[in-house]
């Protein structure tokens, strides 16, 4: 008995060890493959790491499409179902960047950009195509450090049956109409906003909607008191950001601090609330759940001036180059590939024109229409919109906004209190 | 185990438990004094890539730091909480299970299972119950006052969910241990506790808990380790909200290592972690230690 005990064992050794070594010698063949291919000048793989998204099967037609076409480059779109900014950390300690990479705008293109992580784009044939109002958010030093391949919208969708339903005839403009609007929603027995106050991110969108409403004209001098430390959340206007939460947190139905943002995006799909203050990331589930939706969209209107009612519309989305990748050239023709705006049928078609797609920063003629895109078409042609504040104020900002404003969205935290831990933290995340 | 017996294997008894010792230096011990404990002296940032000695100053700093001071205020409430209703959960249902009932074996594998599921599957599941399932049956029932409680509305009701939450898993594995301690008492001894006439709750108390010491000594150390390295649940379940208020120690160094990149501050958090688990159990041991009893 103990002898075939110690046969088996040495014999289940040999054979652990034995898988070992077959992985190892699969691993150096794989290896040994692609360098030969890459010395003959065949295909030569371009790796672009984005975050987690519903928009990554898109991402990955997109790729398909340029694959398709020519075979010298496979571009191959890697999501991380992780923490992004966990997984950028990593990659940057290591030196490991991957050839190209999704970064948020403003702060950590130019975090990236200072640390000569991203190469200079400035050059670029995108630069000439894309809006001027978009650069700003890839800029650092006055070059340009990324490009800016979505803007994407903040702002209220609506049920357009509901608002019809209820008799309201035309979008409210200011408070007073949207208290109102709220009111004729709940005479008819619908919920009129959908809650996603669990998840703290959607209070931070929120507040940052708010802020810009506050600010208007004021909004380049505040953030620059802000980023230089002398500046104050408490804003002149400070009084109606809160009184718009006041209204929201009255409007949201009952137990809205225990909805999530899919929870919250799935009941404007599901019309079981006829407003949502969000993104039109928003609109992704509706899609699977109720694709044909009259789905409308208006700006915050937080004043009792039907002026200040501008659109949060920024970059969300910007793609740097690893400046010490080892194939830039072939990232370079990559990155053409996605910022041709007259390509109908490649990368922009497949991931900027669908259901919940943010729309690229430059003139392109979609193959997708619906009520929200046409309203907001309308805002940026008008140039009746603003960026999002939160984006310029240092990196963390989204965090402290969102878990304070969750505060006052819970209860306990009142006005005073919020704007003075904002305040603080702010102070501490500069210093 | 006679002494002599011992002397002559002890170079044996040390080999055997060298491999073991070897994994635990080179996973547990060795990253904690040649990583954290040495990098919590450095202002680092992972991203901003800066690594300068600041001696004490991130101990210094964390100690008016409200948001750790809070999370470690949550962690002891938190702990408190479930290690009381879990142990006391665990042993009572331990002590029903220990008797002859129907299907001991299935409801003994029942109340095991949510051990042995992670931690993040459990929150999903109880987020559901919370928002879906407990308004639905109210509703139906007619208990208008549960069905609108909203479980993750306030700081205080959030923590009362993390707690229901933590207790619901933990109860599971610490009355398996409790369930193995009853089993290995001697029949004998409660056969003749129960012609002296002791029977019932006074049993329990005289005869049955005071052989289970060892046990308790077990299943207190490890539902105090547990408590304060509490992260799944509140991460996966309320995400430390609302605005940070179920934000554990360990969430809140997660956080700042891995949200903000402060390494180096991290670090210097789980070392006063560390301590203060340390000292808590080893408190706890040399307590219970005391009132172990052999039969």
């Amino acid at each position: 008995m103990k002898k075939t005990s110690k046969i088996m064992s040495i014999a289940l050794a040999m054979l652990m060890t034995a898988g070992l070594a077959s992985c190892g010698s699969s691993d150096d063949k794989g290896n040994d493959g692609s360098k030969a291919a890459s010395n003959s000048g065949e295909t030569v793989e371009v790796k672009m790491a984005v975050w987690g998204s519903g928009a990554a099967d898109n991402f990955n037609k997109g790729a398909d499409v340029f694959n398709s076409r020519q075979d010298k480059i496979k571009f191959s779109v890697e999501m991380q179902s992780g923490d992004y900014n966990q997984f950028l950390g990593a990659k940057t300690a290591a030196n490991d960047l991957p050839d190209m990479f999704f970064l948020s705008p403003y702060a950590q293109v130019a975090q990236f950009a200072k640390n000569g992580k991203t190469l200079d784009l400035s050059d670029q044939p995108f630069a000439e195509r894309i809006y001027d109002s978009a650069k700003a958010s890839c800029e650092y030093d006055g070059k340009l450090y990324a490009y800016p391949m979505v803007q994407e919208m903040l702002g209220i969708f609506y049920n357009k049956d509901m608002f019809k339903d209820a008799g309201i005839e035309t979008v409210p403009t200011t408070i007073s109409e949207f208290e109102d609007a709220c009111e004729k929603l709940k005479a008819k027995g619908y919920t009129p906003l959908a809650a996603t106050y669990k998840d703290s991110w959607t209070e931070n969108h929120t507040f940052s909607c708010l802020l810009g409403a506050a600010l208007q004209d004021d909004m380049n001098n505040w953030i620059e008191s802000m980023n230089a430390g002398t500046g104050s959340f408490d804003v002149e206007n400070a009084d109606a950001m809160f009184r718009f939460l006041d209204i929201m947190k009255e409007n949201s139905g009952d137990n809205y601090m225990d909805a999530d943002s899919t929870a919250g995006f799935n009941a404007l799909a599901n019309g079981e609330a006829a407003m949502l203050f969000s993104g039109e990331f928003s609109l992704l589930n509706m899609a699977s759940i109720n694709p044909d939706l009259p789905v409308g969209l208006f700006a915050v209107p937080m004043t009792d001036n039907a002026a200040d009612a501008k659109l949060d519309v920024d970059v969300g989305i910007c793609v740097a180059v690893n400046k010490d990748g080892k194939h830039v050239d072939q990232t370079l023709e990559v990155l053409d590939y996605m910022s041709d705006n007259t390509d109908k049928e490649g990368w922009i078609a497949n991931t900027a024109d669908s259901l919940g797609a943010a729309p690229v920063c430059m003139d392109y003629e979609g193959a997708y229409t619906a009520d929200y895109l046409t309203d907001y078409q309308k805002y940026v042609s008008e140039e009746n919109t603003r960026p999002w504040v939160y984006q310029q104020l240092a990196a963390g900002t989204q965090t402290i906004v969102g878990d304070t404003v969750q505060g006052y969205f819970a209860g306990s935290k009142d006005q005073a209190t919020v704007l003075k831990e904002l305040d603080q933290q702010y102070a501490d995340l500069i210093s | 185990m006679s002494d002599l017996l011992y002397k002559k294997n002890r170079k044996f008894y040390i080999l055997l438990i060298l491999p073991a010792l070897a994994l635990y230096c080179f996973g547990l011990v060795g990253p904690l004094l040649a990583g954290t404990i040495p990098s919590s002296f450095y202002d680092w940032n992972l991203i901003e890539g800066n690594k300068d000695w600041i001696g004490f100053g991130n101990y210094v700093k964390l100690f008016s730091d409200t948001t750790f001071l809070h999370s470690l205020l949550f962690t002891m409430i938190l702990a408190v909480f479930t290690i009381i209703g879990t142990n006391i959960l665990a042993f009572f249902v331990a002590f029903l299970l220990n008797e002859k009932i129907f299907g001991k074996t299935v409801s003994r594998a029942m109340f095991f299972i949510p051990n042995i599921i992670s931690g993040v599957m459990v929150a999903f599941v109880w987020i559901f119950i919370f928002t879906g399932a407990i308004p639905s049956v109210a509703e139906s029932i007619g208990l208008e006052s549960l069905a609108n409680v909203s479980w993750f509305g306030t700081p205080t009701m959030a923590t009362v969910s993390v707690i229901i939450v933590s207790v619901w898993q933990g109860t599971g594995f610490l009355m398996m241990l409790y369930l193995a301690g009853l089993q290995t008492i001697p029949q004998d001894v409660l056969e003749a506790s129960t012609l002296d006439g002791c029977t019932g709750l006074k049993k329990i108390i005289k005869i049955q808990l005071p052989l289970l010491m060892s046990t308790v000594t077990i299943n207190l150390f490890v539902s105090i380790a547990g408590a304060f390295k509490a992260f799944d649940i509140p991460f996966a379940l309320t995400a430390g909200g609302p605005s940070k208020s179920t934000q554990t120690v360990a969430l809140n160094i997660y956080n700042d290592a891995f949200g903000s990149f402060k390494t180096g501050y991290g670090s210097a958090k789980s070392v006063i972690l560390f301590l203060i688990i340390a000292i808590v159990t080893i408190i706890q041991l040399s307590i219970t230690r005391k009132r172990e009893v052999e039969a």
